[in-house]
């Protein structure tokens, strides 16, 4: 395929954001429409600019976390690293009281925290094994960062639904301009930092021996990946909560269209995380007003039999 | 006499407690081929990776290019140096077109899909590439690397394994064409053929150079049975 109609599929994926952005902001339990004085625009303006720019992140994430691993079935949320972020947020809430809720800084941070310290053990337990291995690692890494967060939950009642919300990826719903701006920041910092490792990652495809001879630092870009990819993570579930799957089938349908140059793929995935994120909390809240799905959830629906297909298809 | 572009001196590689390499002496001037042959295990892939830089615990001398590759940075290196593993492989499915990408010179790596008669399969994915095409892509690949061979490295793992007869006459071929326009060739292999044409070879067995001068004297009876060759 030509780079030009690669920019062009680009493009496309922008006019979609750009359309299904705009649907999102009119569409709500009241019916289609901004409401008087805009008033409805304004209370969904936070959460559709939070899922567009968390879903990027996410799918620019998950789509270098697959290229630092050569590893089709590597995602954010099977690797345990929102797990880790979440339990980062969790041991601030226990500690830190009240004055958690004014310092929304201090959250990310946390988040960033507890998602490093489970992609460094991802890295030296599973990180140069089988895809088996990795995955095995990420669950039980996983497992244990919720079982963390569930205990902090049980012991400090005064956070404990806002924990469980954010193991379901319900925070979406809380979101207020106030709120995201710190982890949207985060976020699209984190992503453009990933989008620059394009080179690096396509030559690392061809194995961590030949990408050192083409001139690529082999430990180098796997720091800088794993980083910011941990950060991408962390501000990503500051915003939304856990939600597994974009960062998984963002970069396999970005693959499909566009193929596996990283230049490409990963602006192309993280657009197309964006609009898998927006849509399921879009349609997770319209279609159930009184009793909205979390776009965790329905991200799950859609997600599941995706990895079941790549995980049939991948041969070790 | 012009300073060797591949130089090792009492190359040793320990790994797990067993040497893989003993006290490796080896030179190649530019406009020299140099090939090593030996019995699986004798340590040949060891010996390519060390001289690669790829081996942090190699012990000993080790000058490319009056380089030592393991201080100096990988952007530095590859500017003269291209390497091939005996099994390349590519993490992704790229067509035999967009795989040409990774290279800094596409131009040329589609003459060597032309010259490996590839031509009609630029559209095809890699998955739908027999084992020797598939092949013959990285190696356009890695030949593609040095737009100007002269004083480039090429290390190549058991290039001609999984060719067919026409396809591993081009990769001689072509290793004569580097040489020479001046580059040093360094290979491993198992192909008497490849061994034959290079102007140096070396037996390597248990880690040690058992011996080592022009092919037609050293390639006798006894060492091609030792060395298992097809």
């Amino acid at each position: 395929m030509k780079s030009s109609n690669k920019f062009v599929i680009i493009g496309w994926g922008i006019l979609v954001i750009i359309f299904v952005g705009l649907s999102a902001l009119a569409l709500g339990s009241a019916g289609f429409g901004w409401g008087q004085d805009y008033q409805l625009l304004a209370l969904r303006m936070p959460r559709v600019l939070a899922a567009i720019v968390a879903g990027f992140a996410l799918g620019v994430g998950g789509g270098t976390q697959q290229g630092l691993f050569r590893n089709p079935l590597a995602d954010p949320g099977l690797t345990g690293v929102f797990g880790g972020a979440l339990l980062g947020i969790a041991l601030l809430m226990a500690g830190g009281g009240t004055w958690v809720w004014e310092h929304a800084w201090a959250i990310s941070a946390a988040a960033f925290a507890g998602a490093s310290l489970i992609s460094i053990l991802l890295v030296v337990v599973g990180g140069r094994g089988s895809t088996a291995k990795l995955l095995l690692t990420g669950l039980g890494l996983n497992a244990f960062a919720a079982a963390g967060t569930l205990i902090i939950a049980n012991l400090f009642s005064s956070s404990r639904d806002v924990l469980l919300s954010g193991i379901t990826g319900d925070w979406l719903g809380l979101a207020t301009l106030s709120s995201i701006a710190w982890p949207m920041g985060l976020c699209l910092g984190a992503s453009i930092l990933l989008l620059i490792q394009g080179r690096s990652l396509d030559q690392l495809s061809l194995g961590e021996d030949v990408a050192q001879t083409r001139g690529v630092d082999v430990i180098s870009i796997r720091r800088r990946g794993i980083l910011f990819t941990a950060l991408a993570a962390a501000a990503a579930t500051c915003l939304v909560g856990q939600v597994a799957f974009v960062g998984l089938i963002a970069p396999h349908c970005a693959r499909l269209l566009i193929g596996p140059r990283h230049k490409f793929m990963l602006p192309l995935a993280g657009l197309i995380g964006a609009i898998i994120l927006l849509l399921a909390d879009t349609l997770g809240r319209s279609l159930w007003p009184q009793t909205p799905l979390s776009a965790a959830a329905m991200t799950a629906l859609l997600g599941a039999p995706v990895f079941i297909w790549i995980a049939s298809r991948h041969h070790e | 006499m012009s300073n060797p572009l591949i130089h090792c001196r009492k190359l040793s590689v320990e790994q797990h407690g067993s040497l893989i390499l003993s006290e490796i002496n080896l030179e190649v001037l530019s406009g020299q081929s140099l090939g090593i042959v030996g019995p699986n295990g004798a340590g040949k892939t060891t010996l390519l990776r060390s001289l690669a830089g790829l081996i942090p615990h190699a012990q000993g001398e080790i000058s490319i290019n009056r380089c030592k590759p393991l201080s100096t940075s990988p952007e530095i290196l590859s500017e003269f140096l291209t390497y091939l593993p005996q099994n390349p492989t590519c993490a992704w499915d790229f067509t035999v077109s967009d795989f040409g990408k990774l290279s800094p010179h596409p131009d040329l790596y589609i003459n060597w899909i032309n010259r490996f008669k590839l031509k009609e399969k630029l559209s095809s994915k890699l998955s739908q590439l027999s084992g020797g095409e598939r092949k013959s892509v990285h190696i356009s690949l890695a030949f593609s690397i040095l737009s100007r061979p002269l004083h480039k490295i090429l290390l190549l793992d058991e290039p001609t394994a999984a060719l067919d007869h026409d396809r591993a006459q081009l990769v001689a071929i072509a290793i004569k064409e580097f040489i020479t326009a001046g580059a040093a060739v360094l290979f491993t292999t198992h192909d008497l053929d490849l061994a034959q044409s290079s102007k140096e070879v070396l037996i390597l067995e248990a880690g040690r150079v058992i011996k080592k001068g022009p092919p037609n004297d050293i390639l006798t009876a006894e060492f091609i049975k030792l060395i298992g060759n097809k």
